[in-house]
């Protein structure tokens, strides 16, 4: 019996590289995703202040990135479940919820390490290559700037901007997608460079202090 | 509101008059709402962002061909059939947020009398399978939009729907109008109609702002709460009621069960 213990044991962990679901193992074997977990923020939650306070961060990090990693979570297994008895229409039926949650939570993963601290360099112009890129494609970084603003602005509800580097086209651009939607879907060779979250839950805690004071 | 400016020649038979959109105050105090829902957040969402949209619409109207209409009128032009015009999205969210102030009252809540609540009873079972079914739709919607009690015209009957962005169920009337004898002559179309029936000829009875703006200071990210506390306490029957009253001037539900003035 102890031999059986460790045998499965070990086939766990070959299949996993140590501690994890069964579930995820099953899923590894067979190609399905497997499932994901909320990324640690590189800094604390009040190190972005006074540009973004620390109830927002922790707030945006523990509620709404969490929720999405958890509704992802939860939308694999159901497909998984589909996939399994070869229930098409409900594989269909959890796109919405795939790309609704997955999508959120790729795009917050990205967007936490595009910040930094002040401390740490954040908040400082682009130099070396991609300042020389975005000078090329946008004429200056403050036409940069101003573009992204104006995207940001002009976007009807909830959604992303990016600065996308085009793999193929070998270009910068500015591009938006609507609700959690992640760069990709805007072209295949899209490779997000900066992702700003324009949900309002992203900045709303704050806007009293910056628009009617 | 008026805003007239003269043109033209020397005398003043030449003067254009031109007229705006203007922004009415919703019909309580700003902290009328509370505890449910803050006077800073009613003073933000009105005063702001409501603003903000009749502002943009009346500087969008200046120099567009769609000056002219009723509110009404341009957001079903705007519409374009599904291809909206710039104008759609200040125009739709005026007409949605007026919609919204209105759906509310000091003190509401709690549940419909005589007509309304039969209709309810008759279309979702009973008041509480209405309430789940509204706070659930709400939290079927992904990303911003908005939750709508709404009477289908042709199937005769309440329903709970949600849209997204700016999307009211009043850009879809006319269309299904001209359609809906064609599509029940040729059975084939039927598939693609039932899908997309739900949304179309729909005359709204309750709003429900679900971008994140409508609630975020006073419950974060607890979109169910604010949900659940608009439907228990906050919602206006009065104005569902005379809604629906107006609503069966268009829609035959039989026997008058809503009182008639």
């Amino acid at each position: 019996m102890a031999l059986r213990t460790l045998a499965s044991k070990k086939t766990l962990s070959l299949a996993l590289g140590g501690g994890a679901r069964p579930l995820a193992a099953a899923a590894a074997a067979r190609g399905v995703a497997t499932t994901v977990s909320l990324p640690d923020l590189p800094y604390d939650f009040g190190a972005l202040e006074p540009a973004i306070s620390g109830e927002i961060m922790r707030l945006h990090h523990q509620k709404h990135h969490a929720t999405y990693v958890a509704n992802y979570n939860k939308a694999l297994e159901q497909l998984d479940a589909a996939v399994s008895k070869g229930d098409a229409s409900a594989v269909v039926q959890l796109q919405g919820a795939i790309k609704f949650n997955g999508g959120g939570h790729v795009n917050h993963s990205i967007f936490w390490k595009n910040l930094k601290p002040i401390s740490e360099g954040g908040g400082e112009p682009p130099h070396g290559k991609l300042g020389w890129a975005i000078d090329e494609h946008f004429g200056s970084f403050e036409a940069l700037v101003k573009k992204m603003n104006a995207e940001g602005a002009a976007l009807q509800g909830s959604g992303w901007v990016w600065l996308a580097l085009d793999k193929e086209a070998k270009k910068l651009s500015v591009e938006t997608t609507p609700n959690q939607d992640p760069l990709v879907t805007k072209g295949a060779s899209f490779v997000p460079l900066l992702g700003i979250d324009v949900w309002e839950h992203a900045y709303y805690l704050q806007v009293i202090s910056f628009c009617w004071n | 509101m008026f805003n007239i400016r003269r043109q033209g020649g020397l005398t003043r038979r030449f003067s254009k008059v031109v007229s705006y959109y203007g922004l009415t105050t919703p019909p309580y105090k700003l902290d009328a709402l509370e505890p449910y829902m803050s006077r800073r957040t009613v003073e933000l969402h009105w005063g702001k962002h409501h603003q903000d949209y009749v502002d943009g619409l009346n500087k969008q109207l200046a120099t567009s061909p769609l000056y002219g209409h009723t509110l009404e009128e341009l957001i079903k032009e705007a519409y374009n059939n599904g291809n909206p015009l710039p104008e759609y999205n200040n125009a739709a969210q005026v007409w949605n947020h007026l919609f919204f102030w209105e759906s509310m009252q000091p003190e509401g809540g709690g549940s419909p009398e005589g007509g309304v609540l039969q209709q309810i009873e008759k279309d979702f079972g009973s008041f509480t399978n209405f309430r789940e079914e509204f706070i659930r739709s709400a939290s079927q919607l992904l990303g911003s939009g908005w939750v709508w009690l709404v009477l289908k015209r042709t199937e005769k009957k309440l329903a709970v729907v949600h849209t997204r962005n700016a999307i009211s169920p009043l850009a879809f009337g006319d269309i299904v109008c001209l359609l809906d004898p064609f599509f029940k002559m040729f059975n084939i179309f039927s598939i693609n109609f039932a899908m997309t029936s739900h949304v179309l000829f729909l005359q709204p009875i309750i709003s429900l702002d679900l971008w994140e703006h409508a609630y975020y200071l006073d419950y974060k990210d607890d979109r169910r709460s604010y949900v659940t506390n608009f439907i228990d306490h906050v919602v206006s029957w009065h104005t569902v009621t005379l809604r629906m009253m107006r609503a069966e001037s268009f829609v035959n539900l039989g026997e008058p069960t809503i009182p008639v003035a």
